[in-house]
């Protein structure tokens, strides 16, 4: 029992439980069923829920350090999973220190307020502050994963498992059934012991195993026929019962004056195509390689005046800044707005493929701009953009069924609320809430 | 004083790479006095190997020896401290080993807690720096607090206290990507010094066939299979055969100390991102 409700008197707090790439069409959807989510069916009629926007682009390491920022990418530094290595085309992974603006927890713990953190992606490696962290995706080492580092022989013990093993995920439906559920309850047992141990301002426990769901079966939610169909609304099931814990907790053990929020970090839809840029680039005569058969984009060859790195971000390759730079800084204003109506006019089948061409001072803003992509496309739903340099063809499939959208993430929040319309919104309510 | 010349069967290869790292020495020992200048020495097969060859540049241009730092982080094998030991009988040079005693006596082993409050006023000052807000932490050289603490801390009150101008590191641009952009010389402030990595070049398969080849002294644990040397705890072996007969070029170096990038690759690569 919390230190606090021991003397009777409960502590303001906010939680947040976050659903990594869960879409609000979809819960929408499945609450107009009786039994697939029958705690949170009741939940949102007390409260806002309503669909907001994720960050582009439209992936969970950028949209939730816009989340636990609340700045944009141009002010802290993140724009993707993966960079090239200053002044070459080396991939590098930014990580939690590659983030340049402090983070929620960060200045909470600078009020001496602490927090508690599970699975929030992008917090790899875990970082001193005044709380608990076990971080999420991408965390490829568990002993720097966790903080403070006494829980490790916990975590240990009940095996933790930061992510599922993605490679058989993909393959094998088994595995990523019984994998959901594993990680799922290995989420709770965290949360449930940390609840209770630490004395936190700020909790915050985010759910990943539905984007993966999502990536590998979100055709499964839409065919009740798919073989799948039942194993995802029995996650779904597990899901709704995790939420009904928290909540459960929240009211038992916060001050009736608390925050509850319910969060996705980017929408979902059923991929039709995915759609080649750097192939499309290559066709066009923008992007050459150095061998036959790339790999990946790090085969860049001499020629070369603009690359794409996932998902869907150009790179005007320029001179000063690339090993192999060709395009000088005074020409780089008339090739953004010639690729700018090239990437538009992409079309497949004669459907438009390209929903909107954003240059980076359209997106972006503060000290880290110069670092930005000099284009982010966002996709018509079905269109997965991709970075890929293996396909021979612009257009293609993969095991992939579902992808991202920068629309339609989701977010509840209890009692009257500040609106919110975007992941980056929630970090000043927080922190306003918590002063 | 160690009089030590590069063996006639060395092979032109190593020569080549050898010759390249005296040409970062020799000018190094020209920008800076010998008393200005620090090797820092972990006992692993890189920086014996530079510390060789900053022996052989000395020794072969009859210049007064530089200092030699052995870091003691607390954790450290006992086979590192048998090479430290063989390498001072061969060589009769003198190391300075230094160590955060207040650290250490007050952890009294791994991720045991050490309370913030009881520390050194240096101690104190250096973890309130971090932003580092806890009464306590778990004691682990290899976690961001204790890796301050037990490596930085230690080589900054050298640098300071013996008036360090210049650092030798044994860096390799092949060690890991992040390496890729460093040079030979480059500039570090608090506390202002130089970083000289003359090892750079050296790829890990050279590094073991100059070790062998100059007959260098190398750590026991790196013949069971080790591949590179963390603490005690933090590292494991991949294999059980001897690191320099592994497949040096396909497969990860630091991979018994952390899984790094090939494991965030393929996660990555499992929902389209690469």
């Amino acid at each position: 029992m919390a230190l606090t409700s021991f003397f009777g008197k409960k502590k303001r707090r906010v939680v947040v439980l976050g659903l990594d790439g869960v879409p609000y069409s979809l819960l929408t959807g499945l609450n107009e069923k009786q039994d697939i989510m029958p705690f949170f069916r009741r939940l949102v009629r007390n409260g806002a829920f309503h669909p907001i926007e994720a960050s582009t682009p439209e992936i969970s390491s950028v949209s939730w350090t816009n989340f636990a920022t609340g700045v944009n990418p141009g002010t802290h530094g993140i724009y993707g999973f993966t960079d090239f290595e200053p002044g070459s085309y080396k991939f590098c992974f930014p990580d939690s220190t590659s983030i340049k603006a402090p983070t929620l927890w960060q200045t909470l713990s600078g009020r001496n307020k602490r927090s508690v953190i599970i699975n929030l992606p992008a917090t790899y490696p875990v970082q001193p502050f005044n709380g608990a962290m076990i971080s999420g995706f991408v965390s490829p080492n568990i002993d720097m994963s966790v903080h403070p580092r006494s829980l490790l022989p916990f975590l240990k013990q009940i095996g933790y498992q930061v992510d599922m093993n993605l490679a058989q995920a993909r393959n094998d439906p088994d595995y990523l059934d019984q994998a959901l559920h594993q990680t799922l309850r290995q989420r709770r047992q965290v949360a449930e012991k940390l609840w209770t141990e630490e004395d936190w301002e700020l909790f915050i426990l985010v759910v990943t195993g539905t984007d993966r769901l999502h990536h590998f079966q979100f055709d499964a939610s839409l065919e009740t026929s798919h073989p799948f169909h039942d194993r995802f609304m029995k996650y779904y099931r597990a899901v709704d019962d995790l939420i009904a814990w928290v909540h459960g907790k929240f009211t038992e053990d916060c001050h009736k004056d608390s925050l509850f929020i319910m969060l996705s970090d980017h929408g979902f839809t059923a991929v039709k195509r995915e759609v080649y840029l750097n192939t499309f680039l290559q066709k066009r005569g923008y992007l050459a390689y150095s061998e036959p058969s790339p790999q990946t984009i790090q085969s860049i060859g001499p020629g070369s005046r603009a690359f794409a790195m996932d998902p869907s971000r150009i790179y005007i390759n320029r001179k000063g800044r690339y090993p192999l730079g060709e395009v000088a800084a005074d020409e780089v204003e008339a090739l953004t707005m010639e690729l700018r109506e090239e990437l538009a006019g992409i079309t497949c089948e004669g459907e438009p493929v390209i929903r909107n061409v954003y240059t980076r001072d359209e997106l972006y803003s503060g000290p880290w701009t110069e670092a930005a992509p000099d284009l982010v496309l966002i996709s018509h739903p079905g269109f997965d953009l991709k970075a890929n340099v293996t396909h021979d063809d612009v257009f293609g499939r993969s095991a992939l069924t579902g992808m991202h959208t920068r629309d339609n993430a989701f977010c509840y929040m209890n009692g009257t609320s500040t609106p919110v319309k975007n992941v980056i919104d929630f970090a000043p309510i927080i922190l306003d809430f918590l002063s | 004083m160690f009089d030590y010349v590069l063996p006639d069967l060395v092979s032109d290869v190593v020569r080549d790479n050898v010759y390249k790292s005296q040409d970062v020495y020799r000018d190094l020992f020209d920008r800076f006095p010998a008393d200005k200048i620090a090797l820092a020495w972990t006992g692993g097969k890189d920086s014996t190997l530079a510390l060789w060859i900053y022996l052989l540049t000395v020794s072969e241009n009859s210049l007064p020896m530089p200092k030699v730092l052995f870091i003691d982080e607390g954790d450290v094998f006992d086979e590192i401290y048998d090479v430290v030991d063989r390498v001072v009988d061969k060589t009769g040079i003198h190391v300075s080993i230094r160590k955060n005693d207040d650290i250490i006596s007050r952890a009294g082993g791994m991720l045991a807690e050490v309370t913030v409050a009881e520390l050194s006023s240096r101690n104190r000052a250096e973890i309130a720096k971090l932003g580092y807000t806890e009464p306590v932490f778990a004691f682990d050289p290899e976690s961001s607090v204790g890796n301050h603490l037990m490596k930085t801390v230690v080589l900054n009150s050298f640098i300071e206290e013996q008036g360090i101008e210049a650092v030798v590191t044994a860096l390799r641009w092949d060690e890991q990507t992040a390496r890729q952009a460093e040079t030979y010389f480059s500039d570090r402030t608090e506390p202002a010094h130089t970083r000289v990595h003359p090892i750079l070049h050296f790829t890990e398969r050279m590094v073991w066939q100059a070790t062998r080849e100059m007959g260098i002294p190398y750590c026991s644990l790196y013949k069971r299979g080790y591949r590179s040397l963390g603490t005690k705890s933090g590292t494991m072996t991949v294999s059980d055969i001897p690191a320099w007969e592994q497949d040096l070029e396909n497969t990860s170096e630091r991979e018994g100390r952390d899984q790094g990038k090939e494991a965030i690759m393929a996660q990555l690569r499992s929902l389209g991102y690469m």
